[in-house]
Order: structure tokens, then C-alpha cells, then sequence
């Protein structure tokens, strides 16, 4: 070993016995196995690669399943079978006599009437269940045991469309994704979740950060390793997260959070543990916590596996072909200009039908 | 003596000023993170990983250039239009006063000019009269290479033994740079494909596949969809990295030319990558006149 390295791995040691006593474990370590995770040449645990966490499984776990958060081979192959289909109806050619009117109502995850524009070709969300440390699972949430999140704290409410009640007014108006300013979903979180498509990221390390290249929007999360919160007052998208070592982990803790990007509707004093662990080569077990005490009364957590994902990320340069917002806006103020000249037309209609007043006469 | 030679020879210079001016820095900076910004190393050694430079930290140039590569005195605006006695700056940038007013430079072109071809010259010219609907820059689209690099905001290196990650603050672009040269860009991208290796203790990084939609800097400097950028990156001392890049563009340039200039180490508070997101800056430009009640 050279003298560099030596440094390097002392450094690393005493990061984590700092990180030990600040007693933050996000969850239960993962389970020991023969897997020797590398070591970078920082002394560092090796995460670098570019990963995805594309699955079918969902943060919040089916009310069916109950306090399962396994699920049987019957169940994933049902789950599976059931998204086949749905890809390859989704790949059937479309009649193009069909008008947007005519589509199916419900065609699935979501989709319905002119929203099933996305054929499946241009959508990945992932094919295959959830595993981890092989086990399939029924959600990510692992705690509370019924993997959903814990209810809203009273007087707090969930977010729901109300904020989107003047959608069209504005470009303010509408969602950050439709402005590319970040995904929708949750992709660069924290914490990082799946969506319909792009579930790709890339880690890179040096001596003190950790950058997470998000594919959605070409965000970056920076880790500052071994540096403290601000403590400004200030909230950067993605909020404020700083990072250390322990033993084969590294623990991102994210707080400062900004309203724009609140999750679930927690933001002002949301904190978020994430804990990175390379459990194979190409398997990274990422666990989270998640606490608000304004927002819910108890922590909620859980876990997912990144598995290395093939080729590299191409650019999203999401703004720079965002013809989707100005077209919105565009259609807004057209349905505004037909909307005033049909209540125009009315208001003639309604005056050329009003019987005329008899001459001579007066109002009473 | 070219603009070339004259760096060499003032390099050493600044091997001197910059090792004392940064350690005067390191001393009076704010209180710093547990983990040091980049490894302290012997005098006149390179802090190294991989067995190569560690470039790693936030990085910035100390220039004009993002105004106009090549060399130019002050002048009241980017776009101009004719007035009484001289020309003054166009309608919608008066307001800005001096702040719209662009600072001198020395230029970064080797040789001071670019050699266009006569008819990209011609377009040259009218990108400037029409700076204002033409830079991409203020559209906050993608700079595209070379010019993310010298932009007035810094960007972050994130370098392992075998990972080199270019971070930018304007518009948080990305790239990354291929050691495994993966063949020609599959697709035209606004940031391109940039493949690198190793000459010696400098870093040579290709870039191609970037489309021409971006710009070289504000004063029109433009090329078109086959640039080749032939970046080398050194570091001189471990908080200052000589940049060259030598741009090929047969269908713009009458020849291939070379920019050249030093970017300098971020220390303490300051080495800390901001965020830019500056698409929902430009909103009022691109969407006002579709609001429901536009602003008056």
C-alpha cells in the first residue's frame, strides 16, 4: 500500500468513527454476506457507476398485501405478467383514423382518453419487481409495517391538485416538470424514487463529494463529504445534503429543503437519511428514512436496490425543446379567446331576443 | 511573440504568485469543512489519483472571454443600434445602464483573430445586431463546449481513478468525459461527446456530436453542427489548470485555431458549486406574452 493510499484509508476511518457516534443509521445495516465491496482510490467505498432503479414496485405498498412486505412467485408473476401485457397492447400499432376521443379510456398506469399519447416504446419504468437481497418486495416502504406512509399529522393536509387550480395562466402556474425545472416524480429526490421513464443516474466520487447525475433534467445533487449544513436559511433545489462514510456506506443526510420541491408536502423541517451500500457488482442497496415531525407524527423508511444499468446517460435537455409549454399556454389563451366570443355571442343573442320596450312608456 | 509562447513564458510567473496568493487565501478563508476541498500536497507537488492530475474542485476562469473571445475594448452594450453621434445600446438594454455595459479583455484567441470564412464572418456580424434574440445564453439554453468552460460562473471537477465528471453551475450542465472512446456521437447533443486521454500529465479531451444551435460567446462567435473541439487541460500548480482548445470547423473556419487562457481554484467559502437553474429566469421572456393578463 502506498503512503497515499494509507492516508487516504486513515482519513476514511475516522470519518466513519465520527459518523458512528452522530447516531444517525437511516436503517438496519445490510445483511453480511460474501461480498467484499471495493474501494476507491480515495480509501472510499466504490459506488461509482451509472445505475438504475427502474421497477414495477411502488413507494407505498398495495392495501392488499397488508403488513407484507415480501411477495410469493405467484404474485411477482402475476404483477410481471400483467405489465407484458400492457406493454405489448401499448405496442400495437395504432389506427391512425383513431381520434384522441376514441382511445381507450384507461389504458393503463394512470393513462386515460388523450393522455395514452405515450405508446410503450417511449416509456421505461422498469419490467420486474423489486428485490432485495433477492426477496421481492411489495413496496419500498418497510416501516410502518403496513408500507404506507404514516397518516398526516392533524390540521396537515396531503398536497393535492388545488395547486394546480390556475394551471394555464401562468407558466408559473404549472408543474416544475412542465417548466423543465425538475422531473416530475420525485427522480433526483431525496428520496430518490422511480417514474415512467429515465430511472438512470451516475455516481462519481472525488476526496469530498459525491455527485449524483440524475438523467431527468440534467440534475445534480452534490454531496459535500464531511462538511456541516448551511445554516443560512437558504433552500437549493434538492435541498442541502452533506455525506460521510461508514465502514461500506455512505450516508447522505439532506435537510433546507425548498418548498418547490416538498415531499408528500413535507419541506420546512423535513430531513431525509439516505445510506448507500454496494451489496454486489452490480447491486447498490439504497436505504432511506424520511422525518418531519410538522408533517407526520413517526419517521417513515425503506429500501431498494440500484442495479447497474447498461451504456451511459444521454443528455435530457428538457427546456431547450419545451415547445409542451408554450404550446399549454398557447392553447389556454385560445380556449380563453372561443370562451369571450361565445359569451359575446350569447349576450347578442340574449339582446336581439329581448322583446323591445313600447314607445312612449317609462321604466317604473 | 504568438499568444502562445507568451503563456509558456508566464506561466512560471504564475506558478510563484498564485502558490503565495493562495496560501494568503487559505489562511484568511472562513472556517472550513472536515473534509479538506483538496489534498494538501509537498511544495510543487500535484495531489494525484489514478496516477494522474487530480483535478478535482471548482474551478473558474478569471476573464472576459465569455463576452468576446477574441480581444476587445469596453463598449456600451452587446447590441447596438445607430444613435445621433455614436451608436448607443439597443431599446430593451438601456435600462440596464452600466450593468449592460461589456468589460475589455485581453482575448484568449491565439493570434487575436478568428479566422472565419467570409461568409461565416457575415454571419458573425449579424449575430451581433441581433444579439439579444440570438444567444442562446439568454434563452438559459445548454453554452455547449468550449464555452461552458469560461463562462463568469464556475464549474466542478469530481475525478476518481477512473471517472472525470465536468459539473457547470450555469443551467447545471453536465458531462462526462469517455476514457473508453465509445466511436462517433450517436446523436447531436447541446454538451456533446467528449472522449479523453491521457498525454502524459495532460488531459486531452475530443469533443464532437454537439449541435449548432450554441454559440462561442456573446458577441456572436458562432460554428456550425462539426466543430471539433480538441480540449487540453494542465495544471500548472495545484490551483491553476492552463486551458487550450483547438476548434476545427472546416465549414466555418478557414483553418483550425486554437483559444487559450488559465482557470483558477475556488478556495474556501467560495468552493462551493452554486445552483443556476436559470430556465425559470427566463419565463417572462419566453411565456409572458401567453399569460392570461400579460404584464404591462
Amino acid at each position: 500500500m502506498n503512503t497515499k493510499k494509507f492516508i487516504a484509508m486513515i482519513a476514511a476511518a475516522a470519518m466513519s468513527a465520527l459518523a458512528a457516534s452522530a447516531a444517525l443509521a437511516a436503517g438496519a445495516s445490510p445483511a453480511a454476506g460474501t461480498y467484499k465491496a471495493p474501494v476507491n482510490a480515495y480509501g472510499q467505498p466504490d459506488l461509482e457507476g451509472t445505475w438504475t432503479n427502474a421497477t414495477l414496485t411502488v413507494l407505498e405498498r398495495p392495501k392488499e398485501y397488508g403488513d407484507r412486505k415480501g411477495m410469493t412467485d405467484e404474485e411477482v408473476k402475476k404483477v410481471e405478467g400483467e405489465d407484458a401485457k400492457l406493454v405489448a397492447d401499448g405496442n400495437a400499432p395504432t389506427d391512425p383514423k383513431v381520434k384522441t376521443t376514441d382511445l381507450p379510456h384507461d389504458c393503463g398506469r394512470g393513462f386515460s382518453g388523450a393522455g395514452c399519447g405515450y405508446n410503450s416504446a417511449w416509456i421505461d419504468p422498469g419490467s420486474t419487481i423489486m428485490r432485495v437481497n433477492g426477496e421481492p418486495r411489495s413496496s419500498f416502504i418497510t416501516d410502518p409495517a403496513d408500507g404506507r406512509l404514516p397518516p398526516y399529522k392533524a390540521g396537515v393536509t396531503a398536497p393535492g391538485m388545488e395547486q394546480y387550480a390556475h394551471r394555464g395562466e401562468n407558466p408559473e402556474n404549472m408543474t416544475l416538470a412542465e417548466r423543465c425545472l425538475t422531473s416530475f416524480g420525485y427522480s433526483a429526490g431525496p428520496v430518490m424514487l422511480p417514474l415512467l421513464y429515465n430511472n438512470n443516474y451516475e455516481i462519481a466520487q472525488s476526496r469530498d463529494t459525491v455527485a449524483i447525475v440524475v438523467e431527468m433534467v440534467h440534475d445534480v445533487r452534490m454531496i459535500h463529504i464531511g462538511a456541516k449544513h448551511r445554516t443560512d436559511g437558504e433552500r437549493p433545489w434538492m435541498g442541502d445534503s452533506i455525506g460521510w462514510y461508514e465502514g461500506p456506506t455512505l450516508v447522505v443526510e439532506t435537510t433546507n429543503f425548498p418548498r418547490a420541491t416538498a415531499l408528500r408536502g413535507a419541506w420546512k423541517d423535513l430531513k431525509v437519511t439516505e445510506r448507500f451500500t454496494r451489496v454486489g457488482a452490480h447491486r447498490v442497496l439504497y436505504q432511506f428514512k424520511v422525518e418531519d415531525p410538522s408533517t407526520w407524527d413517526r419517521p417513515w423508511s425503506g429500501e431498494y436496490e440500484f442495479t447497474s444499468s447498461k451504456g451511459r446517460i444521454f443528455e435530457y435537455a428538457c427546456h431547450e425543446g419545451n415547445y409542451a409549454l408554450e404550446g399549454i399556454l398557447s392553447g389556454a389563451r385560445a380556449d380563453d379567446a372561443a370562451a369571450a366570443e361565445k359569451a359575446k355571442a350569447a349576450v347578442a343573442n340574449k339582446t336581439a331576443a329581448a322583446p323591445a320596450a313600447p314607445s312612449g312608456t317609462k321604466k317604473q | 511573440m504568438t499568444r502562445g509562447k507568451f503563456l509558456n513564458k508566464k506561466i512560471k510567473v504564475l506558478v510563484l504568485v498564485t502558490v503565495a496568493g493562495s496560501v494568503a487565501a487559505m489562511s484568511m478563508s472562513h472556517a472550513q469543512p472536515a473534509a479538506a476541498p483538496h489534498k494538501a500536497s509537498a511544495a510543487g507537488a500535484l495531489d494525484r489519483v489514478g496516477g494522474h492530475p487530480n483535478f478535482s474542485g471548482v474551478w473558474s476562469v478569471m476573464n472576459t472571454a465569455n463576452w468576446n473571445i477574441e480581444p476587445h475594448l469596453a463598449s456600451a452594450a452587446l447590441e447596438l443600434r445607430p444613435g445621433p453621434v455614436v451608436p448607443v445600446p439597443a431599446k430593451a438594454i438601456v435600462a440596464l445602464g452600466a450593468v449592460g455595459s461589456v468589460p475589455a479583455g485581453m482575448g484568449v484567441v491565439e493570434g487575436g483573430k478568428i479566422p472565419y470564412k467570409p461568409e461565416a464572418l457575415a454571419k458573425k456580424q449579424d449575430n451581433q445586431k441581433h444579439y439579444l434574440e440570438r444567444d442562446p445564453e439568454v434563452k438559459c439554453d445548454l453554452a455547449g463546449l468550449p464555452r461552458a468552460n469560461y463562462m463568469s460562473l464556475p464549474f466542478q471537477i469530481v475525478q476518481s481513478a477512473k471517472t472525470m465528471l465536468f459539473s457547470y453551475e450555469y443551467d447545471g450542465a453536465v458531462r462526462d468525459v469517455l476514457f473508453n472512446d465509445p466511436g462517433p456521437a450517436p446523436i447531436d447533443s447541446w454538451m456533446g461527446q467528449s472522449v479523453g486521454k491521457w498525454d502524459g500529465d495532460t488531459l486531452v479531451v475530443t469533443v464532437t456530436g454537439q449541435n449548432d444551435s450554441t454559440w462561442l460567446d456573446r458577441a456572436g462567435n458562432f460554428h456550425s453542427g462539426d466543430m471539433k473541439v480538441v480540449e487540453r487541460w494542465t495544471m500548472v500548480n495545484e490551483n491553476t489548470i492552463r486551458y487550450e482548445a483547438e476548434i476545427t470547423d472546416p465549414a466555418t473556419f478557414t483553418r483550425p485555431w486554437k483559444m487559450s487562457m488559465f482557470m483558477y481554484r475556488r478556495l474556501g467559502d467560495d468552493a462551493r458549486l452554486q445552483q443556476f437553474k436559470c430556465v425559470e429566469f427566463v419565463e417572462e421572456l419566453m411565456y409572458g406574452d401567453l399569460r392570461k393578463e400579460p404584464l404591462k
